[in-house]
């Protein structure tokens, strides 16, 4: 559609980007404020508050690397884990089509299992330490990742591979250069639900282990009617989100540039 | 200069070339005893009514089917069960046919990228084809952002720089405007008396297969059998405006329309 | 993948057809897991066999009590689903319709969205107490976020050349929306619907497990594995798993009857 490459439109254009999100976060954070301090309800503080409470006791050095820290690293290092082993599996599975018809209703019911209901398991066997917290992420998120991965080496154009073959692309120069490539958009999308799901799990498992991390923080401060400070960890947990996709959509970004050309529309 | 047949090299050679494939209503042949060869630095047509196996024809001959019954020889070898060396394959829907994650001269060389070539032999060969089809200046674009005849034209510099000792052309000019294909067979023609490629073209175009070819084959309807293999001793280099007027293309454009226009006669007569 | 002619070409090569395939799946690694357990690596209670499991659950599902958590579930989750879509839908429809909006709203939908609905559960306590008003709101939270974003995303895949032939009918911007934009979105809004079954599906037993009001699977689940044995929790799974694998085996069946028509259904795909 273009005839003109949009990169020389970018840099500018993301700056743009950045100015209006900035604004309108800066906009929305003075409603809020507004808001409840006039509405003075028990149970809503205002971002001002939030903040000073934050500060108080999320933003010191134990806050930091009792609460923090962990709960962030279990979810980083449960979802590396998960997509360093689903990847490879749910493409090794998509590209023995035969083999797939026996896996494919496995992978399908482990994910629509919910999480939440195996924690029992995964306590029983891990205790309620870091490595349970990690395995139970790792497992949980892993369906996805493995489901998108077979589904993006799966829905690769006939015409493509047809067109490696004739010119003789083989084996794992086919893999690394034609297949991989092509499967990396729905391989990308997969990874991203699976980091959101890794931040729920992350959640559920630390209100039910009950032995640290901002999930429980937040669900103890609620027990003991610590209002501000359940909504300080409420917003360092969104916070945190927010930054790690933003993170890895990023990364999706740089790596997937030539297939948000093909759509012609910034993502 | 007319070598008797005898003597020039068979690029391909196809005898007896059956290819069926099995539905619910039992077993259809797409192709049905099918004997020609091709000769070195010959450009041949194949026309023929849509549906009538043309394009099974070139992806048996391409390796990414298999034939029923009959034998095929390219360059003397016979097809096994691969995929023959030295056989590019330029396809009709361009736009799935390159690929979007690499950049124009990146989808060229990539077929190059095998044989252990020289990085400064690729590169040779990725630029030389490249400025042969016009698109040097584009080497670093993606894809989607070149128009649709621009796309063809990488897919056929691909395929010059490839080098291969067959050509195969499924309809490549079918999907783009007229103009644009206008200029893409001016351009075919130029490559091949350039670097004179062996060239198996097939369309559905009877005048693009005029103009184009040293010889045309026509195909019958489904199932595919082998009307007719004429040669065309039109004047080289042609011209969209005096070729076509000349009365050998008209009169040859008439007899090869005859054939496969009228498929109802043509199907009384031939059904089996 | 297959189709119909493919079916039948499988079938005369002697191969096995899909759902077959599936099954024997399933089997081998009911039997591997049946051997792992005789094995005694664990304790039975914490590692029951499959047969044990199976004739668990068999047994849950003609019980009248866990079958009323069942529905108590199910009923949370179809309401949080049927108030998000009810939000959701109209909201994405104007989002993805008025481009102007959807920039305004897309950073807020961006940073409210990463915020787990679990997260929340001790906010909707305080609001609604432990009633399965907290599960009902929690549900509607999670499930308005692809349902929301879908929408969006099906009004942005309306064609264009649709849309302009509409007009050069004369059909007003309302009509155009309701009777190109709306139809053509559709399928990408039912993805969605069909998405927010799955995740709902699990926020509500999720958050039964937290509340502990003592309705619903979650909560059948802490009451009867609080006896040390894991074989209720198994056997939930496979029972909730199941339910979830048919809710959207269906939802999936009835998009695919409804949308036939839809570009995304016909043909080979790519």
């Amino acid at each position: 559609m273009a005839t003109e490459p949009s990169r020389a439109r970018a840099p500018w254009h993301s700056v743009r980007r950045i100015l209006e999100s900035a604004s309108l976060i800066v906009a929305l954070v003075a409603v809020w404020q507004i808001a409840t301090a006039a509405n003075h309800a028990l149970y809503f503080p205002t971002p001002a508050q939030i903040w000073s409470q934050m500060v108080i006791s999320w933003f010191t050095a134990s806050g930091f690397t009792q609460n923090i820290l962990p709960s962030f690293a279990r979810v980083t290092l449960g979802w590396v884990l998960a997509a360093l082993a689903g990847v490879p599996l749910g493409m090794a599975i998509g590209l023995s089509p035969s083999f797939a018809g026996y896996v494919k209703p496995i992978v399908h019911f482990g994910r629509a299992v919910p999480a939440p209901v195996v924690l029992p398991v995964f306590m029983i066997f891990f205790g309620i330490g870091d490595a349970m917290k990690i395995a139970f992420i790792a497992v949980g998120v892993a369906w996805p990742i493995i489901l998108n991965a077979i589904k993006g080496v799966e829905s690769i154009d006939r015409v493509q591979l047809e067109t490696a073959t004739v010119y003789g692309i083989r084996g794992p120069r086919r893999f690394l250069r034609v297949v991989l490539p092509a499967a990396l958009p729905d391989i990308m999308a997969g990874l991203r639900i699976s980091l959101a799901l890794s931040f729920v799990l992350m959640v559920i498992s630390e209100m039910i282990a009950a032995s640290g991390g901002i999930g429980y923080q937040i669900l103890q401060s609620q027990a003991q009617f610590d209002i501000l400070n359940m909504w300080a960890g409420i917003v360092v947990l969104a916070v945190g989100g927010v930054v790690f996709n933003a993170a890895l959509t990023a990364v999706e970004r740089r790596v997937l540039r030539w297939h948000r050309g093909l759509q012609g529309e910034s993502a | 200069m007319h070598i008797a047949d005898a003597e020039r090299t068979a690029v391909l050679d196809v005898k007896g070339l059956v290819h069926a494939y099995a539905t619910a209503d039992g077993v259809l042949e797409a192709i049905s005893d099918l004997t020609f060869s091709i000769y070195e630095g010959e450009f041949v047509s194949i026309v023929g009514p849509s549906g009538s196996g043309k394009t099974t024809l070139l992806k048996v001959l391409a390796g990414l089917l298999h034939a029923s019954r009959g034998d095929v020889r390219v360059a003397g070898r016979q097809l096994t069960g691969n995929v023959p060396q030295g056989v590019a394959l330029v396809f009709q829907d361009y736009s799935r046919s390159l690929f979007p994650w690499l950049t124009v001269r990146a989808n060229v060389e990539l077929p190059l990228t095998r044989q252990g070539m020289a990085k400064e032999e690729i590169a040779r060969r990725s630029r030389e084809s490249l400025a042969a089809v016009g698109l040097l200046d584009f080497e670093r674009r993606y894809p989607w952002e070149l128009s649709g005849g621009m796309q063809q034209r990488v897919a056929i510099s691909r395929a010059l720089a490839f080098q291969p000792r067959l050509l195969l052309m499924d309809e490549p000019f079918a999907s783009v405007d007229a103009q644009t294909r206008a200029d893409l067979e001016d351009l075919i023609a130029a490559v091949h008396h350039r670097y004179g490629t062996t060239t198996l073209f097939v369309t559905h175009d009877i005048d693009e297969s005029v103009y184009l070819s040293d010889r045309v084959l026509v195909l019958s309807a489904h199932p595919a059998r082998l009307l007719l293999d004429r040669k065309v001793t039109l004047p080289r280099p042609r011209d969209q405006v005096k070729t076509r007027e000349l009365p050998e293309f008209v009169h040859l454009r008439a007899e090869i329309a005859g054939l496969i226009l009228r498929p109802k006669g043509l199907a009384a007569g031939e059904d089996a | 993948m297959g189709g119909p002619a493919a079916a039948r070409t499988n079938r005369r090569r002697g191969r096995l057809s899909e759902p077959v395939k599936g099954l024997v799946g399933v089997l081998i690694v009911g039997m591997v897991w049946q051997f792992a357990a005789i094995l005694g690596f664990m304790p039975p209670a914490y590692f029951p066999t499959a047969t044990t499991v199976l004739g668990y659950a068999l047994t849950l599902v003609v019980q009248p009590v866990f079958l009323s958590h069942v529905v108590e579930t199910l009923a949370s989750m179809l309401l949080g689903l049927l108030i998000a879509a009810a939000l959701a839908v109209p909201l994405g429809v104007l989002l993805g319709r008025f481009r102007v909006a959807y920039r305004l709203a897309n950073t807020l939908v961006e940073a409210m969205r990463p915020i787990p609905a679990l997260a929340l559960t001790p906010v909707a306590i305080l609001v609604f107490g432990l009633t399965s008003a907290t599960t009902v709101s929690l549900v509607v939270w999670t499930a308005s976020w692809p349902i929301l974003i879908n929408s969006v995303y099906g009004m942005h895949s309306v064609d264009r050349v649709a849309l302009e032939t509409a007009r050069s009918f004369g059909f007003g911007r309302w009509q155009l929306i309701y009777r190109v934009a709306l139809p053509s979105a559709a399928p990408f809004i039912a993805t969605g619907i069909r998405i927010a079954i799955g995740i709902g599906l699990a926020v509500t037993v999720a958050t039964e497990m937290i509340t502990g009001a003592g309705n619903g699977v979650g909560a059948w689940i802490v009451v009867a594995s609080s006896g040390g044995s894991l074989l209720p929790v198994y056997a939930a799974a496979v029972l909730v798993g199941l339910l979830g694998y048919l809710l959207n085996y269906a939802f999936e069946r009835l998009e695919r009857r409804v949308f036939a028509w839809h570009h995304s259904f016909r043909g080979e795909g790519v």
